[in-house]
């Protein structure tokens, strides 16, 4: 009896130990390793993530319609996100990485990217603080993703390395600030009323572009993945 | 009475017995055959399977997923399980896009293929309760305090027939 009665609780405690070896599946979870199916934007072989987008601050002044619009300045203009515009690569092969800022000051009307490129000069009017490696090309005005070179190493190929299955990809910022300065120039003069956010008595209402594009081989084309404008 | 208890006792024996080599076989027979069991914890793949339902899933290549393809995935942040159907795959991002099995609303994110256990390639009806009732918290403690009250009694007979020995 006591025999039968040890193999009997040895048993039963297999048997209750082996149910835990049993998956106990619920409903879905949150994994974190995917993307939202909508936000993933994908062109040929090449994906990216956006999170974050550009608003407009905008005052009406009382007694004023939304043509008399002021732009409100020293304000970041990234509404969302937590004021920064992000991207995830999740593309499986190497692909570069580029953006560029236009927007527009008094006198100049933004139409078909014809207004200012932003260079980061003492006499811009956007102050904008760019991501981690993300550097300026004088040359043509994009910003170019390249990774730090490491230290007794050589240099790595531009733009983002491939993204494998056992990778999880983590957001990289584009863009972590920007705001219209309350000093605005036109042709290098300030011509900005501090007090009044007036030039010349006209109201003014700034338009902000950002255009981010990319391209996986060295012969083709870049590609417009995205692009991000004040509303 | 003493024949009654011990025929209870034989009784009791013998379905504790049965009832655990079963367990023993649902729990450990798939995986000798590659599967790898899963309790339906919830109603979410109703009317494929419904709540209670063992799956049984086989490892499968990314390039094997095909929509509409049920798999069961692990989150690798928190170990948990979830079985879903496949709306879509994304090849080059080695993504899945899913669903429950009642609702052609894909879930809010997809799913990154490593996060796969495998396809389920069959099911038993009911056989998944046992498991999913092992896992919550109340039939751990129940069953913690039943095996040490049960090692309890099994010392104190002992006690009591060994200081009977000792007095006769």
């Amino acid at each position: 009896m006591k025999g039968k009665k040890l193999l009997c609780m040895v048993l039963s405690l297999a048997a209750a130990c082996s149910l835990l070896l049993i998956r106990d599946s619920a409903a879905w979870q949150n994994t974190n390793t995917g993307v939202s199916p909508s936000s993933l934007i994908v062109v040929d072989k090449m994906a990216f993530q956006f999170e974050g987008k550009l608003g407009s601050y905008l005052e009406y002044p009382e007694g004023t319609n939304q043509g008399d619009a002021y732009v409100v300045t020293e304000q970041n203009l990234i509404v969302t996100n937590g004021g920064r515009i992000t991207v995830t690569n999740h593309s499986t092969i190497p692909t570069e990485a580029r953006f560029k800022i236009y927007y527009d000051t008094p006198g100049h009307l933004y139409a078909n990217n014809a207004a200012i490129e932003y260079s980061g000069s003492d006499t811009d009017s956007l102050s904008v603080d760019i991501g981690d490696n993300w550097i300026l090309n004088t040359t043509d005005g994009y910003y170019y993703y390249q990774l730090p070179t490491p230290e007794g190493g050589s240099a790595p190929p531009a733009g983002f390395p491939a993204v494998s299955s056992s990778d999880t990809p983590t957001p990289v910022d584009v863009i972590t600030n920007l705001m219209y300065l309350d000093e605005l120039y036109v042709n290098g003069a300030d011509v900005l009323n501090h007090a009044d956010y007036f030039v010349g008595g006209d109201p003014f209402s700034g338009e902000v572009h950002v255009i981010f594009e990319a391209k996986q081989a060295d012969l083709v084309d870049w590609t417009q993945i995205t692009t991000w404008a004040t509303s | 009475m003493n024949r009654i208890r011990k025929t209870v006792g034989r009784c009791l024996l013998v379905l504790v017995i049965t009832v655990s080599v079963m367990v023993l076989a649902i729990s450990l027979l798939p995986r000798a055959f590659g599967f790898v069991p899963c309790g339906m914890h919830d109603d979410s793949m109703e009317p494929m399977f419904r709540k209670g339902a063992l799956v049984l899933a086989k490892p499968i290549a990314f390039d094997a997923i095909e929509e509409g393809d049920v798999l069961v995935f692990s989150d690798p942040n928190s170990s948990a399980n979830f079985t879903r159907v496949v709306r879509e795959v994304w090849r080059s991002e080695q993504q899945l896009v899913t669903a429950s099995a009642s609702s052609d609303q894909v879930d809010p994110k997809t799913t990154a293929y490593r996060c796969v256990v495998g396809k389920v390639d069959r099911s038993i009806p009911f056989a998944g309760y046992p498991a999913v009732w092992m896992h919550t918290l109340p039939a751990k403690i129940i069953l913690a305090s039943l095996y040490i009250i049960w090692i309890a009694v099994e010392i104190e007979s002992y006690s009591v027939s060994k200081r009977r020995e000792t007095t006769a």
